[in-house]
This record gives C-alpha cells, sequence and structure tokens, in this order.
C-alpha cells in the first residue's frame, strides 16, 4: 500500500529507512494531551468512556503502524491489479464476521443493522469517489491527521462540512422507498449468516489472487515474515498487514463489547460541526435530523460522553503517537500544496462527509462494522462504494494526483 | 540506514493539541448550561 505511505510519510514506504529514533517532544505533547482529555473523560464520563478512549489510541497505533488504508489498497486493485490492501481488508471482514455475530447473537450488543435504499447507494458511491480524491477514508483521514499531514486537515475540515449537509439532507432521502434494515444473520440464522459472509470474503478474495496472477505472474503475499527485531518493529513501526489485521479485529471486537455498539467515525464529524454551528448562534433544532433522539441529545451533552467523539479523540492521539515512535511526525507535509490537491481534498472531504451520512456510515461505520454485523447495507456500500472509487481514481490526474 | 526526522514547527503542534483540548473543555462549559 505504498500510496497510503505516501500519505503518512510523504515518501515510499521503504521500511527499512523509517526507523529515524523517537521523537520524544513528539511523545510529551501526545502524553499531556491524552492525560487531559483522558482524565477529563474520567471525570466527566466514565471508566468505560475511558477505556474507549485508549481503544481508540490502540486503533490510531495500529492503522499508522501497519498504513492499514482502505484508500490505497481499493486504488491499487483497481489501477495496478495489486490487492494484497484489500485482500487484507477482506480477511479482517471474515475474522471479525467470525467475532462479532456471536457477540451480537450472545449478548446485548448491537450491530451496525441500517436500512438499504437509494440513499445508501448514492451514499457509498460518493463516498467512495471523495476518499480517492480526499487521500483518504474515515479512518485515513483521521490517523493522517495525527500524524501531522497538513493536507489531510483540509479534507478533514471539508468532511465535518459535509457531514453537517449530509444530516440537513438524511430526512429528505430517507422518505423514498427503501428496503429496510435486513441483518442476514437474523435473515438466514447466525450460522447461515456466518456462513454465507465467509464464503463470499473467500470468493472474493481467490477473485482477487487469480486476477492478479493473471496480470503479473504472481501474487503480492499477504503474509509476510518481518525482518529484524519484532520489538522495535512493534514499537516503532512498519508492521506487516496481517499484524494490522489482528490488531484492527480484536480492537473492533473490544469496542463492541465495551460500549455495546461497533466501532464508526463520521457521527463524531457531524456532531462537531453541527456544534460549530451551534456555537456561533445556529438553532439546530429547525433542523428535523437534529431533532431526533440521538443525534438531539448527542448535540447538546459534552462530546467527552460520546463514545464516536471519544474514541476519534484517542484514534487522533494514537496516531500521533506512532507517527512520534516512528520518527515520521509530520512526514507527509513535506509535499507543496498545490491548488489541485487542494482542490481535490476539499470535494473528496466534501463527498465523503456527506456520503458517509447518507449510507449509515463511512468505510468503518458501514463497510467494516455493517458488514461484520451482518447487515446487507455493508455489502451495498462495499459494491457502490468501489464503483465510486474506480470513477475517483479516474479523476486523481485531472487534480494532478498520480495514481 | 536512518533517515532523517522530517521538519514540523513545535509550536504548531502545541498550539493546535492546545486548541482541540480547549474547544472541549469549552463544549463541555457549554453543554453544563
Amino acid at each position: 500500500m505504498s500510496t497510503l505511505a505516501e500519505a503518512i510519510n510523504g515518501e515510499s514506504n521503504s521500511l527499512d529507512t523509517r526507523i529515524a529514533g523517537v521523537d520524544r517532544f513528539v511523545l510529551m505533547s501526545v502524553a499531556v494531551a491524552a492525560l487531559i482529555l483522558g482524565g477529563l473523560i474520567w471525570q466527566v464520563g466514565s471508566m468505560r468512556l475511558l477505556w474507549l478512549f485508549l481503544i481508540g489510541g490502540g486503533l490510531g497505533i495500529a492503522l499508522y503502524h501497519a498504513a492499514f488504508g482502505f484508500t490505497a489498497g481499493w486504488r491499487n486493485t483497481i489501477t495496478r491489479r495489486r490487492s494484497r490492501g484489500l485482500r487484507a481488508q477482506l480477511l479482517l471482514l471474515g475474522v471479525s464476521t467470525l467475532l462479532f455475530i456471536p457477540v451480537i447473537v450472545l449478548t446485548d450488543a448491537r450491530g451496525a443493522i441500517a436500512p438499504v435504499g437509494g440513499f445508501v447507494v448514492i451514499g457509498s458511491f460518493l463516498f467512495g469517489l471523495g476518499m480517492q480524491l480526499g487521500g483518504g477514508c474515515g479512518s485515513g483521514t483521521l490517523f493522517t491527521v495525527g500524524a501531522g499531514n497538513r493536507r489531510m486537515l483540509i479534507t478533514l475540515m471539508a468532511f465535518i462540512i459535509g457531514s453537517v449537509l449530509g444530516t440537513l439532507h438524511l430526512p429528505w432521502w430517507l422518505s423514498g422507498p427503501n428496503a429496510g434494515a435486513i441483518d442476514l444473520s437474523a435473515a438466514l440464522d447466525p450460522l447461515g449468516g456466518v456462513l454465507l459472509q465467509v464464503t463470499l470474503l473467500a470468493a472474493l478474495s481467490y477473485t482477487l489472487i487469480a486476477v492478479e496472477r493473471d496480470r503479473h505472474g504472481d501474487v503480492e503475499a499477504l503474509f509476510v515474515r518481518p525482518q529484524g527485531d519484532w520489538l522495535r518493529r512493534f514499537i516503532t513501526g512498519g508492521w506487516p498487514l496481517i499484524w494490522g489485521v489482528v490488531a484492527l479485529a480484536g480492537l473492533g471486537l473490544l469496542t463492541l463489547i465495551v460500549s455495546g455498539s461497533p466501532w464508526g467515525i463520521t457521527f463524531a464529524f457531524a456532531i462537531w460541526g453541527a456544534k460549530a454551528l451551534a456555537g456561533v448562534g445556529v438553532d439546530m433544532s429547525q433542523f428535523t435530523y437534529w431533532t431526533w433522539p440521538y443525534p438531539a441529545q448527542a448535540l447538546e451533552q459534552s462530546v467527552l460522553l460520546n463514545v464516536t467523539s471519544v474514541m476519534a479523540f484517542g484514534l487522533l492521539l494514537g496516531s500521533m503517537l506512532a507517527a512520534g515512535l516512528a520518527g515520521r511526525f509530520n512526514a507527509g507535509s513535506q509535499n507543496r500544496l498545490g491548488l489541485g490537491n487542494v482542490s481535490a481534498a476539499v470535494i473528496g472531504g466534501l463527498c465523503m462527509g456527506y456520503g458517509a451520512r447518507l449510507a449509515f456510515g463511512c468505510n468503518i461505520g458501514a463497510f467494516f462494522s455493517g458488514i461484520a454485523s451482518g447487515s446487507l447495507h455493508g455489502w451495498v456500500w462495499f459494491a457502490f462504494g468501489f464503483i465510486g472509487s474506480i470513477v475517483g481514481v479516474a479523476l486523481r490526474p485531472r487534480f494532478g494526483m498520480s495514481n | 540506514m536512518p533517515t532523517e526526522r522530517p521538519p514540523y514547527s513545535r509550536i504548531a503542534l502545541v498550539v493546535t493539541l492546545s486548541t482541540i483540548v480547549g474547544l472541549v473543555v469549552l463544549d463541555y462549559w457549554v453543554s453544563l448550561g
């Protein structure tokens, strides 16, 4: 996933040259911010929210150290027929399906089950297009911002604006026809749902391997034995993708168990944007979405009580910590910001924000958590998000971005 | 072979983190009504 590594490091991901020495100033800054935020979360919220803040931190470290990017994995499949990144995502979905569905069936935890309709089709298409122009998905945007990438800060700002716009229009989109929420593990029984999903994911992986072998005559291995000191690599980064899969699946499961619902990201962006508007005097209660019980409560309460916000703060600080451990903080900001890539960041961010609201989540809330929960909307998101990404990849050169 | 650490502004890092923490505290204060 070299292109994601470029977003983080501003250069090719040559793992053996990444270790430039731990950046103590970054680590100290993260420690102070984490202590203050963690203390506030514990004081205002609860121990449970503090755990979720720490889990978010772990996710940020795993995403950064494994350079686990959904966007670049899809782009490499589309442009070069190199599918190692996408196959890692499919493996993550398969493992998470095996972990999530039993927990959802046997406990009070709720899955990320959402309705299927035209809004998911259009929203996921916009998101897929936007993530190629923006240079990162929901998780990718957040963790590259944490790692100090200033272009991704522009994407994040536009993402937040797009999220708020999406909330204003979502009630209209939902007023159209839809098929309702379809939970595969309920429709088929849990075992049938798990078997169907794992079979589909395996078939997709097999197809990707066949296409890659047909194009290149070989297949990039997903399971690679790392060279050198494993402990040093674990701490300072350059993880094999498979370590990322294990960490994300484990922390995703912990999120489900501790919070009672799967990991999500983009609802936090909508809250932050709506709070900013409310802060400058906009009456958000004039908008239907912000009168619905959950959004209204989230808008009124402190962000310290909101699970997605608390986890997003943790993720930001976790990726910053990881970048400091790798000695690569701000590495993604070394390239010049031009009109083309700034425009792409703005358009991509707006499309992702708007699309994520319509599609009931981003690559995490809908694609990862939705599919791992057995929700059909996650699969629809995958299909149309991928089509959107094909269009986004085709548009990148128009903004001076390489593929 | 180790690479050089990329340059960045320490002041910008501290200001950014302080702004995030400050906004969270302000939001908490506003939520108290």
